[in-house]
């Protein structure tokens, strides 16, 4: 079985190496961009198994890009995992309503982030 | 030669000649005072700016939200890309209302497919006065949510702000022109103050800079250059000058006069108090901000009004001379306006030092400036023709030439040391020309600049003061814009763009 | 020739040779002056540009040394001795260069492995020497030492902390803010509040921040205390963090500044306080405050109405739709939308009544209601 597909998309360096790092240590092969549109090419280009998004990035927001991958045909079923500092009641209920599968609020965990994706992982195989 | 003409000519050359020389040495040195100022500025705040708190303003939910009022008329090939990027900002609430002045082109039909624009029988108040009525009201459903976009019958640009006003529904107003492109962290910027002192602030603005040859990416200015048309590199160093070192100084002082159209932002009660922008004036942000400073100093209030040097707005400006000049003479005049209309707070102690210093200033300073610019470029002429003509053995009559050459490096060298200090602050604070050949590009623009653009500007400034105190019809400029160099394939596309509408005058 | 001609031309002759040169001279001077200075700056900057690249690649090179194990032990299963070994032997130099990066580090993450980085960060001596920088007379180095300590959620700062809130410069008294907010440490929550109408202000709204966050302290007495201090910002502060975090205790508080505060700025925050909160004792005065003398005061209490949700709401709310300000209008239209069936059937009538202004505004709740409907039809729920 090949590795799991991970695509992480956040404009600060630092998330997107915390995020690479802790799940290339549990063996998934991580994609990281900067921002919006690069992930949704990444996504067209190789079908993530999940996608990581931060939600205030340039261009396009995570929303939008969570948007654009559920409009989409084949990368509608892909699970989203939204990871961003905006933590009001409003912003995460926008998240879920962008088709998100899971929202994970900075400053995060990253072992809770890595526990979430095998859950998110596990759900979308059943 | 008599000695009577000898005298007389002496007295005429001499005594024009110091008048003059004093003048720019004063209005140069005020200019240094102000450059030092700026600079100080720059050095605490710049320094301490990772202190302030920009990401936890960004998370938190006490942050004031914010109404984004942008005006349009005929702006179908942009408006877009505008409006996304306002869209994309970082800040956590706010909306954003694009006011649709009665285009006669596609601008809202583009907005409607862009958006998914429903109509909604929203209630607008008539808190401020406006002209063209409101015809209907659109909201966007799909993907940013918080896009308002009214379209109303034309009635010229501050009705169109002022409809905006009516419609906000956040306590703060942010008024942006349709071809401004925020930094991403601007609105964070100018609303900070308001946040950190909210009994006090009423009205911030940030920097307005050139976007001419800048690299635009998604609705974000990502590289920094100099343009390639010489009309735009001079306004580029012209703008860092009068906005960036000029605006900071005064605000330093705590004597900020006017803030820019293009960026600033108002706390909206007090704009509604004082009767919004007025629409019989050209200037009419700046007149804004004046009339702000008179009914809060008339009513007794302490209050501030705020430059914040770091959150940029990056705007197109002019590459050909006509529409230049037209932008100029409107801007010259519209100060002149705002100065014949609030005459009685020029040197009054009552509106505190903006009364006492800045309006002296701008009076003395800005708008008898380009007169006193054009007698010096005919002094110099007849000077140096006379110089010219006796050497060759043609005249008698001999003049002193070292008087031209005092009022040249002081009207003239001065300035250009004036405008290389300013670029040096930005290179110290800001650093954001990232290649050193345009910094090279900058020093040589501002050197250029005293040959000929100078004495272009002053020749339409004079124009256009004639034009206020006579009162004459305005002239509006169409600006055809040739978009930015832009990176992104899909927009590259922004092509022409035609805009009618003002931008603050500078300094 | 006549006088005056005479005077003149000897006046002329006078300032010929005496005040004309020495004009020139001076202003020759004075703007040679200028021309050094500014030929000082240029060097300056020139200098700094160069060397400031040359610096940052330095940095570049150091922090690569640490980001590594840095990121090993932050994004670890468990405790990580070999990365731990290899911080703890890096050289000062590259330690000193890598402590920016490990306090936004701290800030982005939490958990165990953030603890490990902190252990780190003590033994080397990084929070003793921060605690020591906190008398700096520098500004800068009194902000970046408030920042590390916050970041590192350092307790045993608290105390020397606290005075900092009524630094001089604004930014530390800022930094000092947050970094208590961090930190946690209920005892902050007196000088907190304190600090908001002392004479070197923190801005309230820091403060609330702060406060919301340190643990339990919207339960604690200081907050009820703080409800009843002299100054209006104080008391604004608590009405606000209580309904960030208030639990039943603090609706009564609340209450009571809403009906009885004699600042109108504290009554709208008591109101929207109770909004968040939500709880039923809000009903009564919030239909009181509904007739408030303020319209903004009366916009508040007609949108915290909604939140607050009842059936008993409606005929208050309804009676509010002919207020002469738009905005109290408009909230108590958008209210009664969130009340459910009872409170649309309400605005239908309204909107087919005889008051035309009252009309429009149901009108337009009624149809951002279906909106916002739509919206969630549309994602399939």
């Amino acid at each position: 079985m090949s590795a799991v597909r991970v695509v992480v998309a956040d404009d600060d360096a630092d998330i997107r190496d915390l995020v690479a790092f802790k799940l290339e240590a549990a063996g998934m092969d991580v994609v990281a961009v900067p921002d919006g549109a690069a992930a949704l090419e990444a996504c067209q280009s190789d079908r993530p198994d999940v996608v990581i998004l931060d939600v205030m990035m340039p261009g396009m927001s995570g929303l939008d890009v969570c948007r654009a991958l559920r409009d989409s045909i084949d990368l509608a079923a892909v699970p989203v995992i939204l990871l961003t500092a905006r933590a009001q009641e409003s912003d995460v209920a926008q998240g879920f309503d962008a088709g998100a599968d899971d929202y994970v609020v900075k400053p995060f965990s990253p072992r809770e982030l890595a526990a979430r994706v095998n859950a998110v992982l596990s759900r979308a195989r059943r | 030669m008599t000695e009577l003409e000898h005298a007389l000519s002496w007295w005429l050359v001499v005594g024009l000649g110091w008048g003059m020389i004093v003048y720019f040495l004063l209005i140069n040195t005020s200019f240094l005072i102000l450059t030092f100022l700026a600079g100080a500025e720059f050095i605490s705040h710049v320094r301490r700016s990772a202190f302030r708190g920009y990401d936890e303003l960004f998370s938190s939910a006490l942050t004031p939200p914010v109404s984004i009022l942008m005006p349009a008329y005929n702006e179908s090939t942009g408006i877009v890309e505008a409006v996304r990027a306002m869209t994309a900002l970082r800040y956590p609430e706010y909306e954003v209302i694009v006011i649709d002045d009665g285009s006669t082109d596609e601008t809202l039909e583009v907005l409607t497919r862009a958006f998914d624009l429903v109509e909604v029988p929203k209630v607008v108040p008539a808190e401020v006065a406006t002209r063209g009525a409101v015809e209907a009201v659109h909201m966007s459903t799909q993907g940013a949510r918080n896009v308002v976009v009214v379209r109303k019958a034309n009635g010229g640009k501050s009705d169109a702000l002022n409809t905006g006003i009516n419609l906000a529904r956040y306590p703060l107003v942010c008024m942006v022109d349709a071809d401004s492109v925020l930094d991403p962290d601007a609105l964070l910027h100018v609303t900070k103050p308001f946040a950190d002192d909210p009994e006090h602030v009423v009205a911030t603005g940030g920097v307005i800079r050139a976007a001419n040859g800048c690299r635009v990416r998604a609705g974000r200015v990502v590289d920094v250059l100099m343009p390639r048309p010489w009309l735009a590199r001079i306004q580029v160093v012209e703008y860092l000058r009068a906005f960036l070192i000029g605006r900071t100084g005064w605000s330093r002082v705590g004597a900020l006069l006017i803030i820019s159209g293009a960026f600033g932002l108002f706390r909206r009660d007090l704009v509604v108090q004082a009767g919004g922008l007025a629409d019989d004036c050209i200037g009419e942000d700046a007149e804004l901000v004046v009339r702000l400073h008179r009914r809060l100093a008339e009513l007794g209030r302490d209050y501030r009004i705020v430059f914040v040097a770091e959150p940029v707005a990056w705007t197109e400006v002019p590459e050909s001379r006509e529409v230049l000049g037209k932008q100029r003479r409107r801007w010259q005049r519209g100060i002149t306006e705002i100065l014949l209309r609030h005459r009685r707070m020029v040197g009054n102690p009552r509106y505190g030092l903006v009364g006492v210093l800045a309006m002296p200033w701008f009076v003395l300073f800005e708008v008898l400036a380009p007169f006193i610019e054009l007698a010096g470029v005919v002094y110099l002429a007849v000077i140096l023709g006379i110089a010219g003509l006796h050497d060759a053995g043609l005249i008698g009559f001999d003049v002193d030439t070292t008087l031209a050459l005092l009022l040249l490096a002081a009207a003239w060298g001065y300035a250009v040391l004036l405008t290389l200090a300013a670029l040096a602050l930005e290179e110290f604070s800001f650093r954001r020309y990232r290649r050193r050949r345009d910094l090279w590009v900058a020093v040589l623009a501002a050197v250029v600049e005293n040959v000929g653009y100078r004495q272009l500007t002053a020749w339409w400034r004079v124009s256009g003061t004639v034009q206020a105190l006579r009162s004459t019809p305005p002239e509006w400029g169409t600006m055809t814009r040739k978009g930015f160099t832009n990176v992104d394939a899909g927009a590259a596309e922004a092509g022409q763009r035609v805009q009618t509408g003002t931008r603050g005058p500078s300094a | 020739m006549s006088i005056a001609a005479t005077a003149a031309r000897d006046l002329h002759t006078d300032l010929d040779a005496t005040a004309i040169p020495g004009l020139t001279r001076a202003a020759g001077v004075g703007l040679l002056t200028v021309l050094l200075l500014l030929t000082l700056l240029f060097i300056v900057v020139a200098m700094r540009r160069l060397t400031a690249e040359y610096f940052e690649r330095r940095r570049a090179v150091l922090i690569a040394q640490t980001r590594p194990s840095i990121l090993q032990v932050l994004a670890g299963d468990g405790p990580d001795p070999e990365s731990w070994a290899r911080l703890s032997e890096v050289s000062a130099k590259v330690w000193r260069a890598s402590e920016p990066g490990v306090v936004a580090l701290l800030g982005k993450v939490r958990g165990g492995p953030r603890e490990a980085l902190v252990d780190l960060l003590n033994q080397r001596g990084t929070l003793a020497r921060a605690r020591r920088d906190l008398r700096s007379h520098s500004a800068i180095r009194r902000c970046r030492a408030v920042e590390m300590l916050g970041a590192a959620g350092d307790g045993g700062s608290v105390p020397v902390l606290l005075p900092l809130l009524a630094d001089r410069q604004p930014e530390v008294r800022q930094v000092a803010t947050r970094a208590l907010g961090k930190i946690g440490d209920q005892a902050a929550a007196g000088p907190l509040l304190e600090a908001v109408a002392g004479p070197h202000p923190v801005p309230p709204r820091e403060v609330s921040a702060a406060i919301v966050v340190l643990e339990r302290a919207a339960d604690a007495p200081v907050m009820l205390t703080a409800s009843e201090s002299s100054d209006s910002r104080v008391r604004s502060v608590a009405a606000e963090v209580l309904g960030l975090r208030g639990a039943m205790v603090a609706a009564e508080v609340l209450v009571h500044l809403l009906l009885h505060d004699e600042s109108v700025e504290v009554r709208i925050r008591a109101a929207r306080a109770l909004g968040r909160l939500g709880v039923p004792m809000a009903l009564k005065p919030l239909h009181a405050s509904l007739t408030a003398p303020s319209p903004e005061l009366r916009a508040v209490a007609a949108r915290s109405l909604g939140q607050v949700g009842g059936r008993e709401s409606v005929i208050a709310l309804v009676g509010c739709m002919d207020d002469q300000a738009h905005r109290v209008c408009v909230n108590a239209a958008e209210s009664l939308t969130a009340l459910g069936d009872p409170g649309r059937q309400a605005l239908r009538v309204i909107a087919n009544g005889r008051s035309s202004r009252a009309a429009a505004y149901a009108v337009e709740a009624l149809a951002l209601d279906a909106l916002g409907r739509r919206q969630l039809e549309r994602v399939g729920i």
